[in-house]
């Protein structure tokens, strides 16, 4: 129908254009009364041209909208896309939860927990209670007035001092945290009740077990650039990668200049992969009582400080790494703090606790058997240096026994020479010594011995008496755990494994044993060794026979070490490190102890503790008793 | 509009065409009118046939109006329904998470002091608390398959407050004070009179720790001296 009134209009149109010559020009003349001066005007123009000129002005727009579209999509493109991305899409971290470090029967050292910091701009707080349209109302507080409501409120809903919390709000600043670590329901009422308060996602370290084992687990806290928890100290820092797990996104579109999620509006989304379990090979209980009856010591024999380690005799794992100073993990900055652990980081000289080198060296190559009868002097000369024993004496006659039970620097020597400095020093370095242990606790020390080639004339009369070289008490007790594992010496561990989140336990990889000495060296060792706890008569006694334990054969050597005096570049007439080394039950040891104290002003000796620490043990490990009578062997013959 | 009037003499010619053309096209459209005029005369010759459908349809006009009606009727209703629904349904949503958001804040904080009571420093400051003491070195009783047996070490019982406190523990002593005067305060000295009789019945007690051990015992709940007594004495006696 459409169709059909143009077809009907057209006939009429027509009919005058075809007759358009002869009717148009006698037409002009009656319309001239109406409209004289626009018909020839629009008349020209009408049918083509301005078709032509619709048809050019329609080509340009088109074009315009071309050259806008290219620009808007091609060139401008990238620029353009960011700026809206930047305007509506924001990619919101997804917090990797930090894992937790355990003990080896799964008792929690260290963990997180979900915090909240409650954050505030007093300024602005200052500006809104100071809006005229608030003051205008009656009954409005000041602004000073409001703070201290929000001082007073915080206080009693956290428990804190009002105190300190009112002078962070009337300070002059635009952000300031008013509690940093506040529990995620306590957050939520102050905030419910003061609107001006906001709160920040924390974290909080928990160390339920305080000082205890705080010198390996280290302490870590919240860092600010990074808004993520951090280790600082110890295994905290050593295996912050692990722990920390990896940070997710989720990349959304907020509300311009807020984060308030558009619902529904989640362009891509990465989980977080929550940190890493580390599970130690340390025993909590056993870590306990170690520091204490370590700290009870010290501080009774008046040194300045000790370290103790104790290993797994066959495995080499770390049960309990004691020192006698500490921190608390959670405010690690607190006066008196030890931060560093220096059953690690601290080498000290050993002492005759090294004879165990020299003394194995020979009999593993045949030099010297236990029994063998040395004729002693009350002193010997090696290059330029007179060495005498600790308690003076003419010429005697020491079994090799003797010369380990009562510790004779000269039958030390003597034997040192019969053995030769290349197999001494061979048997050094099997024992570990002068090479970190490769634990994984940060800053470990190798210790120092001289290279061979540096040896002068005295140095072999230094070190097989455990002067002249330094070691750590863990290196130290990584040398007698050899004894104890029938020669073969298995680097100590702290880290037993890693859980992951889905609760799959990844073992550490074993560290390969290295052989020290055979299987029957290392036996005689533990005979020997076992002199040196022997409470016999007169010259039958050993030096060591207050960390013999009842029903329990003990194995191991004290030692005294003259420190270095700084003053005269010395040795010192009355700093020593006390050091003892040894193992239970002798036979079949279970437990490497290794204890050092530094400075005791008296000299005491480090085997009570070695007792206290053994005793504490056989009961905590429930070790069978031994009913054979203490092993006696002649040390000194007439 | 100026054209219209121009137009306007000739519509009578205009028509005049189209009435001349109308018989010519009535023929070609027999299709397009058959809805209209043209279907009576078809009507006449199929009376019944043809009558019954245009009764229903002219008849069922209303109900499918009415089923319109109704079904639009209960669209809206389910949909009002359907969003109220929606409506409460997120309101104990978001309860139900506010209470999940609280019972895993509760998980947490429970867990947290389980691991701190449960930790070696809290236990034992607890069990001083109650007026324990370190056991010290236990003697074993070793018995043979024949029946005989054995004691191996040295039978000693506990003694109180011993070992001294470690000084490198500041923080200890005054919790360590404070609970046992808690402990007596709320009860009369129950720990201490425990204690006494346990060390009755132990043989192997030296005649010299008795007095001393209730020397200690008496003077805890009077002052907090007990640890200056011991510390004067030697500890591995």
């Amino acid at each position: 129908m459409a169709r059909s009134a143009p077809t009907l209009s057209r006939p009429p149109a027509r009919a005058p254009g075809g007759r358009a010559p002869s009717g148009r020009r006698p037409s002009p003349p009656p319309p001239p009364p109406r409209r004289p001066a626009r018909r020839p005007a629009s008349r020209p123009p009408d049918p083509r041209r301005r078709l032509r000129v619709g048809r050019v002005l329609l080509v340009a727009v088109l074009l315009l909208c071309t050259l806008k579209l290219v620009e808007v999509q091609g060139i401008r493109a990238g620029e353009l896309s960011a700026d809206a991305a930047q305007q509506r899409t924001t990619r919101l971290n997804v917090p990797a939860e930090r894992g937790a470090i355990l003990d080896r029967y799964g008792t929690p050292l260290a963990f997180s927990v979900e915090a909240k910091a409650l954050v505030a701009n007093p300024r602005r707080i200052t500006d809104d209670w100071n809006d005229p349209a608030v003051r205008s109302q009656p009954g409005a507080p000041t602004p000073d007035q409001r703070k201290s409501a929000i001082a007073v409120g915080m206080g009693r809903i956290l428990g804190l001092d009002p105190g300190p919390i009112f002078a962070s709000l009337t300070s002059d600043r635009a952000y300031v945290v008013l509690a940093p670590l506040v529990d995620p329901g306590a957050a939520r009422q102050v905030r419910e009740a003061f609107p001006e308060i906001a709160e920040e996602d924390r974290e909080s370290r928990q160390y339920p077990a305080g000082d205890v084992a705080s010198t390996v687990v280290g302490s870590a806290s919240w860092n600010m650039d990074r808004q993520k928890i951090r280790g600082s100290i110890g295994l905290e820092s050593a295996l912050d990668t692990t722990l920390a797990g990896t940070d997710g996104f989720r990349v959304v579109d907020t509300a311009e200049g807020s984060d308030a999620v558009i619902p529904g509006t989640t362009r891509a989304e990465q989980p977080a992969q929550a940190g890493r379990d580390v599970v130690l090979t340390l025993d909590t209980d056993l870590q306990y009582a170690v520091e204490q009856r370590l700290r009870d010591y010290t501080a009774r024999v008046g040194a300045r400080n000790g370290s103790a380690v104790v290993l797994d005799a066959h495995t080499g794992q770390v049960l309990s790494m004691a020192n006698s100073g500490g921190f608390n993990p959670a405010a690690p900055g607190a006066a008196g703090a030890q931060l560093s652990n220096p059953s690690v980081t601290s080498p000290f000289e050993p002492g005759s606790v090294n004879k165990l080198v020299t003394m194995a060296a020979a009999i593993e190559n045949g030099v010297a058997r236990p029994e063998d009868v040395l004729q002693v002097p009350g002193s010997i000369r090696v290059a330029d240096r007179t060495i005498s024993d600790a308690w003076s004496h003419g010429t005697i006659n020491l079994t090799l026994n003797g010369v380990l039970g009562r510790s004779s620097n000269v039958g030390t020597l003597m034997t040192a020479q019969r053995l030769g400095p290349d197999r001494f020093n061979a048997m050094l370095r099997a024992l570990g010594i002068g090479q970190r242990t490769g634990i994984e606790l940060p800053g470990e020390s190798p210790g120092s011995v001289p290279a061979r080639e540096d040896w002068s004339g005295s140095t072999f009369g230094n070190l097989p008496i455990g002067q002249g070289l330094s070691m750590t008490t863990l290196q130290m007790a990584s040398m007698y755990q050899a004894v104890a594992n029938d020669g073969v010496r298995v680097p100590p561990r702290v880290v037993e494994a890693e859980v992951g989140g889905d609760g799959v336990r990844i073992p550490s990889p074993a560290p390969e044993g290295v052989r020290a000495m055979s299987p029957e060296t290392a036996r005689t060792m533990r005979d020997m060794l076992q002199s040196v706890t022997q409470d016999g008569r007169g010259g039958n006694r050993g030096t060591g026979p207050a960390a013999a334990m009842p029903g329990y054969p003990v194995a191991g050597k004290t030692g005294t070490a003259q420190q270095v005096d700084p003053g005269c570049g010395c040795y010192s007439q009355s700093n020593y490190w006390i050091t003892f080394a040894g193992m239970f039950p002798a036979q079949d040891p279970r437990y490497i102890v290794a204890l050092m104290l530094d400075r005791p002003p008296g000299g005491d000796s480090a085997a009570p503790l070695f007792h206290e620490i053994g005793s504490y043990l056989a009961q905590h490990g429930a070790v069978p008793v031994s009913t054979a009578p203490p092993r006696e062997v002649p040390l000194t013959l007439p | 509009m100026s054209s219209a009037t121009l137009t306007e003499p000739r519509t009578g010619t205009s028509t005049r065409t189209t009435t001349r053309t109308e018989p010519r096209r009535d023929t070609g459209r027999d299709a397009a009118r058959r809805s209209g005029t043209s279907t009576r005369p078809a009507a006449s010759t199929r009376p019944a046939a043809t009558t019954a459908p245009a009764d229903a349809r002219s008849g069922g006009t209303a109900p499918f109006v009415l089923l319109i009606m109704v079904l639009l009727t209960g669209g809206l209703v389910a949909t009002l329904w359907l969003s109220t629904a929606a409506a409460a349904d997120s309101y104990r949503l978001d309860e139900a998470r506010q209470v999940a958001r609280d019972l895993s804040e509760q998980t947490e904080r429970l867990h947290r002091d389980v691991a701190a009571a449960q930790s070696a420093p809290a236990l034992a400051a607890a069990a001083r608390a109650q007026g324990m003491v370190p056991a010290g070195e236990p003697a074993v009783l070793l018995v043979a398959p024949d029946g005989t047996s054995q004691v191996i070490g040295d039978a000693r019982p506990a003694q109180a407050a011993a070992p001294p406190p470690t000084p490198a523990a500041p923080a200890q002593p005054a919790p360590n004070a404070n609970g046992a005067q808690a402990a007596t305060d709320g009860q009369p000295a129950p720990a201490p009179a425990g204690a006494a009789a346990a060390e009755d019945h132990l043989a192997a007690v030296p005649s010299n720790d008795q007095p001393q051990n209730d020397q200690a015992q008496n003077d805890r709940p009077r002052d907090d001296q007990p640890r200056d007594d011991t510390a004067a004495t030697p500890v591995g006696q």
